[in-house]
């Protein structure tokens, strides 16, 4: 028995020995052909399976937010027919920049093109909810821009995936996966975006309006240019002049346009421009910090900015910023506490900023700059 | 890979191979497996983690401009911030108005 046993006990393990060597050949081959000749699709495959999931989120976001319009335009605006087909034509907007070939002048075109989009986008709000007073209009429009937002991105991206998938570019799809989370955390911005604007809610670049909303605050208030009032007030015997968008809807206004007239008002006398602004702060820096600093603190496209710098110069009158640091997903959504307090940080500056850089008696203009949904004056 | 880990991890165990070597070989062969499929895993998680959105609570603080009354409630439609809500119930001559209106935020993870 037992010279039999040892007899198949060879025979087992020379063929097993031989299995493990033709495997182990098989193997290094697979592994060379896989990892060197597949290795590239392998790994475009699976940046195409993350794309694909962070699509189907965007698209999620974008139905969301399409709804949340849908059903806030139908409670708000009382639309006798079907806004769903108006509110997609809407969503499909866009907008043609002018010929920048030759320069000059671009800025006052850019600003007719904006006022002219502004106005068609307020007047398509209006019609689709009659029912909606002037601020409830605002809101809406915040809403449906938001929405659009989503819609953007959405299609921006699918168009890049697509376009990744038909062209089998590795490096389309490379960009496109390591851009997805920024652009997702943008998307999920927009979305609360939207939630604060159905609900009227102030949202974090509301902080310069709330700062001069606090100046003028029992003041005479009037109003001045496109949906900006402005008030009077005494701050360490100077005469300050506050101004910002009318709320409480969504509204950015034309602060440029507000300066310049209040300039020509006060020709000669306007000693010093302040504006009050949130800014886009860096990753590992605290939110609500106060900055201050030169120059025009404004976003947009740039023609407001464009307005006041050349005002400034004119009348030679030097623009000092106070800001307020913050994520750019924080700007867009409901204003957080360490947002709000920063106010009073900004009014002390503002203080220290005046006696330090002005005389008694001196008039100075204050602008709070961004969109005054949910603050009133 | 997890396939590629399973094999390696059965010639190791299986005892064919004798030349203590090649089994090293295999064993990290097998480890380097287990942790690109273990990597890939937390990674697909986080990438679900950061779409996920969380709705956020809005309050809405009440101040009177008389006496020290203060209320913090939650936010209602047609709230808006220096929104007139009428006289002080505590000194009964002050206005009662919104002055602030700000959310918490979702604690950080």
């Amino acid at each position: 028995m037992l010279p039999v046993s040892l007899h198949e006990n060879d025979l087992l393990g020379s063929l097993f020995g031989n299995l493990g060597t033709i495997s182990q050949l098989l193997f290094t081959v697979l592994f060379i052909a896989l990892f060197f000749g597949f290795g590239q699709k392998l790994q475009m495959r699976q940046f195409l399976w993350d794309i694909d999931k962070g699509l189907r989120r965007l698209d999620m976001f974008r139905n969301s937010a399409k709804d949340l319009t849908l059903k806030t335009v139908k409670e708000i605006g009382k639309p006798t027919t079907d806004p769903g087909p108006s509110i997609n034509v809407l969503m499909e907007q866009f907008l043609i920049s002018p010929v920048d070939m030759d320069p000059a002048g671009i800025v006052g075109k850019i600003d007719h093109l904006l006022d002219v989009r502004d106005e068609k986008f307020k007047e398509d709000v209006r019609r689709i909810a009659p029912g909606a007073d002037s601020s409830q209009v605002m809101n809406l429009e915040n809403l449906v821009e938001a929405s659009w937002a989503l819609n953007t991105i959405y299609r921006i991206i699918r168009h890049f995936y697509l376009m990744g998938k038909k062209t089998n570019s590795i490096f389309i799809i490379i960009q496109l996966q390591a851009l997805l989370p920024l652009i997702i955390q943008e998307a999920e911005a927009y979305l609360g975006a939207a939630k604060a604007f159905a609900e009227g809610q102030p949202i974090g670049d509301g902080i310069g309006p709330l700062v001069a909303s606090r100046l003028m605050k029992d003041k005479v208030q009037r109003k001045v240019e496109k949906d900006v009032v402005v008030a009077e007030t005494m701050m360490e015997d100077r005469r300050v002049i506050a101004l910002k968008a009318e709320g409480p809807g969504g509204n950015v206004g034309k602060p440029g346009d507000a300066i310049k007239t209040i300039i020509e008002e006060n020709v000669d006398k306007v000693s010093m421009v302040i504006m009050v602004d949130a800014a886009v702060k860096f990753e590992g820096e605290n939110s609500g910090e106060v900055s201050e600093g030169i120059g025009a603190a404004i976003g947009g496209v740039g023609t407001e900015r464009f307005k006041i710098e050349q005002e400034a110069t004119l009348h030679k009158i030097p623009v000092y910023a106070v800001i307020v640091k913050e994520s750019l997903q924080e700007a867009i959504t409901p204003m957080k506490k360490e947002i709000m307090d920063a106010g009073e940080k900004v009014i002390e500056r503002i203080k220290s900023l005046i006696l330090e850089r002005s005389k008694p008696g001196d008039t100075i203009i204050v602008a709070g700059i961004g969109n005054t949904i949910g603050i009133g004056q | 890979m997890a396939v590629v880990g399973l094999y390696f991890i059965g010639l190791v165990f299986g005892g064919v191979i004798t030349d203590p070597n090649i089994t090293i070989l295999y064993v990290t062969i097998a480890v380097l497996a287990f942790t690109f499929v273990l990597l890939t895993m937390t990674r697909m998680r986080r990438g679900i983690r950061i779409g996920a959105y969380t709705p956020v609570k809005v309050l809405s603080v009440v101040k009177c401009g008389q006496c020290s009354f203060k209320q913090i409630k939650n936010f209602a439609i047609g709230d808006f911030v220096f929104k007139a809500l009428g006289k002080c119930t505590q000194c009964m001559t002050g206005d009662l108005t919104i002055n602030g209106i700000y959310t918490e935020g979702s604690p950080k993870k």
